[in-house]
Formats: C-alpha cells, sequence, structure tokens
C-alpha cells in the first residue's frame, strides 16, 4: 500500500506551560485504518500525544501531520469532521435538553443536512441501544447512560480517524458488548481507530497494533496479540496479561500452542489445533 | 495554568512570615485595610507599599507568581487613574480640556493615592495567602469566631476553585471535539456558544457538590457538635508581641489623625 | 447456635424523591462478622444505594421513600443516631477525587475521629494505624491533590477506618483504578479483614478478580437481589452473568467454550487460573493415556 500514512509523527516533544516534559521524542506512523491501542501508566503521556492528533496541542518540537496537514496549524473545531475525539467524562459535554439533540449537534457543526442529521442520528442512537432514550434530557441519565450518549454523539460524526479515551471505562457487560461492536464497525467501515485503555482484554479483541508509552516515550510497539499475551513483555510495561494469557503460560509445559494467545478464541483454536477436544471419548 | 494563580498562590517554603500564626496575618491584613484609609499622605503611603512588598519577597515568593498577583491589582488600578478625572477634576494645573474629561495635576495624584492604598490593602492579604495553608487558613478564621461551617465551606471552595477552572479548560476542549468554535462570530453568536460550555460546568459542579456532601456526611459531619481539632494552631509569644504591636502602631496614627490632624 | 448476623437486610426498599422507579425492591440478606460480601450489578442494579442504606445516609440524610429494615449487629439505622452509624460503618464513595479536601493525608484521615470529638490522643492513635494499615504512613504530609489514583483510593479507605468501623463498605473502588491499583487494593482489604476482623462489603460491575477474594457474591438487578452464594455457586453461567449486565471472569467464558469443545465436562468449569489449570491438564492427560 503505497498510500502516505494517516498520522505521521516525528520527533515529537512536548512540554507544558509549568515545565512538565510530557513528551520526550516521539516518531510514529499510523496506516489509514489501523486499529491502534495506546496503552501506559497514569503519566506516560499518552492523552498528551493523543491531544496533538486534533489540534489542542502544538508539539515544543518536531512535526505532526494528519493526512498529510500540519495538525499543529489546524484549529480544532474546523478539523472536527475529520478527527474525532471521544473524551473521558460524559460530563464534560453534556448540555442538551435530549439525547437526539445531543447527537445531532456535533453533526450540525461540521455542516451536515438536515436528513443526514436525521438518518446518522437514528442510525448510532440504535447502534447504541440507546434509541428509546432519544427524548431524555442527558444529564439525568446514569453514569454509564450517560457515556453512551457521547459515545454515539462522537461516532456519528463518523471521522476518519477516531481517537477513544477510555472507551469502556465505567460501563457494565452489556453496554460495553455494544460499544465495543461500534467500534468494531468503524473499523470495518475502514475508519483508522485509536482506542486508549487500560483494559487488555478490550485492547486484545479491538486492536491489531499495541502501542505503550512510558515517561514521553514509546517503549513497546507491535502485534498487540503478541504483546499481550507476554506476561514477562508487559510485566515490563507494567501492564498485565488478560487472565487467558496467564492461564496459558501456566500450562504451557504440558501443551503444544501453535499461537500466541490473547484471547479465548485464540486458546479453544490452539487446543484444537493440537487435536485436542472433538469427540465424547477424549473427555475424562 | 496561570488561573489557578489566585487562590493556590501557598510558596511551599519556610520563612518568618510562615511562622507567624495565621490569626495575627488575618488581624493585621483587616488592621490594614482599615488603616489605609486613614492614611492619606502620597509619601507614607508609599513607604508603607515598598515596606509590604520587602515583606513578601521575604516569603520566598517566585517571580511568576508575584508579577502575576501584581499585574491582577495593577489592571484595575490603572483604569482607577485613568477614570479618575472624569469625576475629579478640582485643582491647579489643567493638563487637558476635553469636556467633561478634564485631569487636574492635584486631581491625579489623589486618584495615585487611592491605587497606591489598593495595593497596600492588596498586599496585606497577598501575604496572608501566600504563607498560609487553606486548613490554617480557615483554623485562623474559625478561631476569631467564624462558624465551622463557614471554615468548612472555605476550605472546600478553596480546594475545589482551581480543579473547577481547570475543567472549564476541559470542557472547551471536549465541545470544540464536536465542532464547537467559541472564538469566531459576533458577540451574539459568542454568547450562544458559551451555553455548551457553561451548563455541563454547572452540572459537574452540582453533581461534586452532591456527592460531596455525602462523603462528608459519611465521615460525620456534624455528628458531634462538639469537634476536635487535630494539627491546630497556637499562638507563641512572638505572635502576641506582634499583635500588641500592630494595635499599638495601628491606635498611634488613628489618635495622630484625630488629635493634630497630623499630616499622615 | 446462632450468632447474630452483624448486618441484616429485611425486604428494604428506596426511591429517591422526583424519581418513578424504585432503586432498591424489597432486599433481603444477611453479612455475617468479618464477610467478604461482593455485590455485583449492572448500571442501575441498585448498588450505590444500597451501600447508602448501609451507612444511614439513607433513610437520614437523601431524600425519599425508604421501606423496611436495615439492622446494624441487631439494631435499627431508622432509630440509630447518625454519629453512632457512621462509627459502625465506614463507607467510601465511588470517586476519592471528589471526598477529598485537606492540605495533607493526615489531616484528610483525622477529619473523620475530629468529627465525632474524641480526645486528642485517640485521634492521634487512630491516624497513625489507619495510616500504617493503608502502608501511608511515609505519605503523611503529603497533599492528597499530589497522589497517584490508587494511592488516593488508599487514602478514602484509610480515611473511612479511621473511624475504627467494624463494617466497612465501598462503592465500586476498582472501577477507576489499572490492573495494578486493583490487586492492590484488593491485597489491602484482605489485610484488613485478616488485622482487624473487619466485614468488608465493596460493589463492581464486573466479577473478574473479585471471585478470588470474596467470601459470598450478591448478585443485583434492577433494585432486586437476583442471588446471594459462594462464588463457585454464583459464578456458573456466564450468560446468566451478562443478562444480569454483570462481566463474568474471562476464564469462567473459557471453560464454557471448553465444555461445548467436549475438552472438560459441564460440572468443572471454572474461573479462576490455578483450578482451570488443573481441570485442563487432567483432562487433556486423561486423553493423552488413550491409544
Amino acid at each position: 500500500m503505497n498510500q502516505p500514512p494517516h498520522v505521521s509523527i516525528s520527533g515529537l516533544r512536548f512540554t507544558y506551560s509549568d515545565g512538565t516534559e510530557a513528551i520526550r521524542g516521539v516518531d510514529l506512523d499510523i496506516r489509514h485504518g489501523e486499529r491502534i491501542g495506546l496503552a501506559g501508566e497514569n503519566g506516560c503521556g499518552k492523552t498528551t500525544l493523543c491531544k496533538h492528533m486534533n489540534g489542542l496541542l502544538s508539539p515544543s518540537e518536531g512535526r505532526i501531520t494528519v493526512d498529510g496537514m500540519d495538525a499543529s496549524r489546524m484549529r480544532t473545531p474546523e478539523i472536527a469532521g475529520k478527527v474525532g475525539y471521544l473524551f473521558q467524562n460524559p460530563d464534560h459535554q453534556l448540555f442538551c435538553s435530549t439525547v437526539y439533540d445531543e447527537v445531532a449537534f456535533g453533526l450540525r457543526n461540521i455542516g451536515l443536512d438536515d436528513g443526514n442529521i436525521k438518518r446518522r442520528t437514528e442510525r448510532y442512537l440504535g447502534m447504541l441501544g440507546i434509541d428509546n432514550l432519544s427524548s431524555v434530557t442527558p444529564l439525568t441519565l446514569s453514569l454509564g447512560e450517560r457515556r453512551l450518549v457521547t459515545i454515539a454523539s462522537i461516532l456519528a460524526m463518523e471521522q476518519e480517524l477516531l481517537i477513544l479515551d477510555e472507551p469502556v471505562a465505567w460501563l457494565d457487560a452489556k453496554q460495553t458488548a455494544v460499544v465495543a461492536n461500534a467500534i468494531k464497525q468503524a473499523g470495518r467501515e475502514g475508519r483508522t481507530t485509536i482506542s486508549v485503555s487500560h483494559n487488555m482484554k478490550f485492547m486484545a479483541e479491538l486492536t491489531d497494533r499495541l502501542i505503550v508509552m512510558s515517561q514521553g516515550r514509546i517503549i513497546l510497539d507491535g502485534n498487540t496479540k503478541d504483546i499481550v499475551s507476554d506476561p514477562a513483555a508487559m510485566s515490563r510495561a507494567g501492564l498485565v496479561s488478560p487472565p487467558v494469557s496467564l492461564l496459558t503460560e501456566s500450562i504451557k509445559g504440558a501443551v503444544q500452542f501453535t499461537r500466541k494467545v490473547a484471547t479465548n478464541e485464540d486458546f479453544v483454536g490452539c487446543l484444537r489445533d493440537s487435536r485436542i477436544g472433538g469427540g465424547a471419548h477424549g473427555a475424562r | 495554568m496561570a488561573r489557578t494563580a489566585l487562590v493556590d498562590i501557598f510558596v511551599p517554603k519556610q520563612s518568618p512570615l510562615h511562622r507567624v500564626d495565621p490569626r495575627i496575618k488575618i488581624i493585621s491584613a483587616i488592621l490594614l485595610t482599615v488603616l489605609c484609609f486613614f492614611l492619606s499622605n502620597l509619601l507614607v503611603l508609599i513607604a508603607l507599599l515598598l515596606f509590604l512588598q520587602a515583606l513578601i519577597w521575604s516569603t520566598g515568593v517566585n517571580l511568576r507568581t508575584y508579577s502575576s498577583s501584581f499585574w491582577l491589582v495593577a489592571r484595575f488600578s490603572i483604569i482607577l487613574m485613568i477614570v479618575w478625572p472624569f469625576f475629579d477634576h478640582l485643582g491647579e494645573p489643567v493638563l487637558l480640556d476635553l469636556w467633561i474629561y478634564k485631569p487636574t495635576v492635584p486631581a491625579l495624584l489623589r486618584a495615585l493615592t487611592v491605587a497606591i492604598r489598593i495595593f497596600a490593602i492588596a498586599s496585606g492579604w497577598l501575604m496572608l495567602l501566600l504563607t498560609t495553608k487553606h486548613g490554617q487558613l480557615v483554623r485562623g478564621f474559625v478561631k476569631l469566631g467564624c462558624p465551622y461551617d463557614f471554615g468548612i465551606s472555605l476550605s472546600i471552595a478553596l480546594r475545589y476553585l482551581p480543579n473547577f477552572l481547570g475543567t472549564i479548560d476541559q470542557i472547551k476542549e471536549a465541545q470544540a471535539s464536536r465542532g464547537l468554535d467559541t472564538s469566531k462570530g459576533d458577540l451574539v453568536k459568542r454568547a450562544r456558544n458559551m451555553i455548551p460550555v457553561l451548563i455541563p460546568t454547572f452540572a459537574i459542579a452540582f453533581r461534586a457538590i452532591e456527592g460531596l456532601s455525602e462523603a462528608l456526611l459519611s465521615r460525620g459531619y456534624g455528628a458531634n457538635p462538639v469537634r476536635t481539632y487535630y494539627r491546630d494552631i497556637k499562638m507563641r509569644a512572638s505572635d502576641f508581641t506582634i499583635l500588641v504591636s500592630l494595635v499599638f502602631i495601628a491606635s498611634f496614627v488613628v489618635m495622630m489623625k484625630f488629635l493634630g490632624g497630623a499630616s499622615f | 447456635m446462632l450468632t447474630m448476623p452483624t448486618i441484616s437486610i429485611n425486604r428494604a426498599s428506596f426511591r429517591y424523591r422526583g424519581q418513578e422507579g424504585r432503586a432498591l425492591s424489597e432486599v433481603s440478606f444477611d453479612v455475617q462478622r468479618g464477610e467478604f460480601l461482593a455485590l455485583l450489578g449492572g448500571d442501575g442494579a441498585g448498588k450505590s444505594t444500597l451501600c447508602k442504606a448501609l451507612n444511614g445516609l439513607i433513610p437520614h440524610h437523601i431524600k425519599g421513600e425508604f421501606s423496611g429494615d436495615v439492622l446494624l449487629e441487631g439494631r435499627n439505622t431508622r432509630d440509630l443516631p447518625v454519629m453512632e452509624i457512621v462509627a459502625k460503618v465506614g463507607l467510601a464513595l465511588q470517586d476519592p477525587e471528589t471526598q477529598l479536601f485537606t492540605d495533607s493525608v493526615e489531616e484528610e484521615v483525622a477529619f473523620a475521629p475530629e468529627n465525632l470529638g474524641l480526645p486528642w490522643a485517640e485521634i492521634d492513635y487512630r491516624v497513625k494505624r489507619a495510616l500504617e494499615s493503608t502502608g501511608m504512613s511515609a505519605l503523611a504530609e503529603k497533599s492528597p491533590s499530589a497522589l497517584s489514583g490508587g494511592q488516593k483510593q488508599r487514602l478514602a479507605i484509610a480515611s473511612a477506618i479511621s473511624m475504627m468501623p467494624s463494617i466497612l463498605v465501598l462503592d465500586e473502588p476498582l472501577s477507576m483504578l489499572d490492573p495494578r491499583g486493583r490487586a492492590g487494593l484488593l491485597s489491602l482489604l484482605d489485610s484488613l479483614r485478616k488485622e482487624r476482623g473487619i466485614t468488608v462489603i465493596l460493589t463492581s460491575n464486573t466479577a473478574e478478580e473479585i471471585a478470588a477474594h470474596c467470601d459470598r457474591i450478591a448478585l443485583l438487578s434492577q433494585g432486586k437481589l437476583i442471588s446471594i452464594g459462594r462464588p463457585e455457586e454464583m459464578l456458573t453461567s456466564s450468560k446468566r452473568l451478562t443478562d444480569l449486565s454483570i462481566e463474568p471472569p474471562q476464564l469462567l467464558e473459557l471453560s464454557h467454550m471448553l465444555v461445548d469443545e467436549k475438552i472438560i465436562r459441564s460440572e468443572q468449569i471454572f474461573f479462576d487460573e490455578k483450578t482451570g489449570a488443573n481441570r485442563i491438564l487432567s483432562a487433556i492427560g486423561g486423553r493423552s493415556a488413550q491409544p
């Protein structure tokens, strides 16, 4: 693929006005359609890095381009149609009198006509299972529901680049499943997604490439499953592998695993490959 | 970041002023405020102002904090001095004659006197905030007679105000990412565009207040009308000395003013 | 011979003022002294409301309709003055960020015993012990805003246990923490139980990690208690959990898949690594003995 990268970062350094050096040299290329996971301990610089991608911050040194354009010259409201950013706290965004208006707000700002606004709003309210809440005031909803509303309002804008800060935090099991599907759908429709999260189970299922940061630098960058299934590498990066990877590690001696195990499906697939199971006579 | 400078300016160092009991510092600031209104001699006021700046610098305050506080008051004083000649055009010599705007030298001197007074009063309160942690400040007010409820409200305000201001910035970022442009358009449009910033601000504030009051109640707030204090403030001999000296000086000035019309 | 349960909830129901539905609906269960109980439920299940009914915020401070009884060591929370309830039940709410407001860690921890009007020496003793128990003695003079997320959570707990409560209730303490923070918190709770015999109740919308530490799990949904029992009894069907909007342990889901693959039998499902490893290995071992 000779397409230029979607996001290209070189020599990026960033220092806050109070002197904190948040990013100490990052070089990174992200291709169109990649599903990226971004992880690291609090204060590692991942949020600071993301805020450079939609013009909220400008580099102190180095360059960042999004779709070939210099991101530091872009004003956030003008780039809102190309780069979507889901913030962690839904209460930083909700202000409309109905859920419908809340989702339509962003769409109006990026200049969609009424017909398209209606179509997209209904589509995404349905996708996130909150169409029954369409005429409810968002501020009166529970925390999980408020989160779903903001997720719908950002996804509906269908930007080519989506940055999601802890998309499944504070969501219960059903809500998490709905959001995970919506993010997968965005991936299928060719959008580039960057998910920032602590949840390695989520990362293993929804991202292909995992970037781990520490103290303003990238310390790991590779295939999500390769990284997540390696408890030693995870531990060095300050992260914890999902339970299924830990289980794999503990029975490695007795069972041959043909590939890396980061999800339940991987585990079962490996056992099938080793011809274990598949018949009542086998179970004892 | 500069926004939090207002309430979070405690200088984490040790200086003689840091060690003075908060009650004394509060009383000093009040006495200074009152005293300034009795002083009308420009030279005396300037000397007092310089003396207060020396005290401020003795606290170890950094240049950034000091200059942002200075400019906060300066902006106000400059406006005052510019506007003054609209209302006071007595005296000679007259510098300009533009219909209702007639600055004269004596009037400008009067304006300057008021400006210096404001600086001096602000200096007193600045010294208090620079050298007193929030908790001690609140203890000071409560021990001087304020009800504990006032004290804890003050604590909470001091603690959460910087957060609150920071939250407004975060809200602006979040809404900008949805395409909201708060810096373009005419005045009406800009005012309307503040709604998506103000509503979440208030919503967050209400939720925080509700959550905080539940948390405080869960920790027994109001359980016993008689409270004990763990880290309390105690007056020392030096504090009493300062107090007595302050009262003495203040009374002296006031007395001189009323008795002899001395040119203070 | 039966010992009196430390908490006895009998048909507790609550409706917040101004809301249509009931946040709690005829909830009844007992909690024994020293027990570690996990209340699992999805968004809107009533977990927070139940926490507040345990420490007297309901019915004494929160407006609404409360019916049923909550008994703490046999005494009804309706009849007990708040001062007594709060000394028995420590509550740490969901976001520590919105609970901490003093200049230093030790002042934060001292706040609760100060409110009780205890003598200075007693406060000093309790503050020091609470900081020791939560591993925060070295941070005594630090400002709460300078702490990390995990440390803030510990501080919230230290501030609750300085009341020397016999019961500690934590509302979604894990949701704001990263995996290391969660592991640290759970082991802290284990040591508090051992050291002080405190009864611990915590709420969560995920069963992962908690199953290994708690004695019993209660499943809540829409204000009702669906079921209560030991983890082995409650965590037998991941579908049942997801239907209640609770995230099942990943390994429980795996064990269902292994049953489908006929690798293990349905009685052999598991949710923790050690049991899982044993059962899988013995199932496979049996097989490889086949010709």
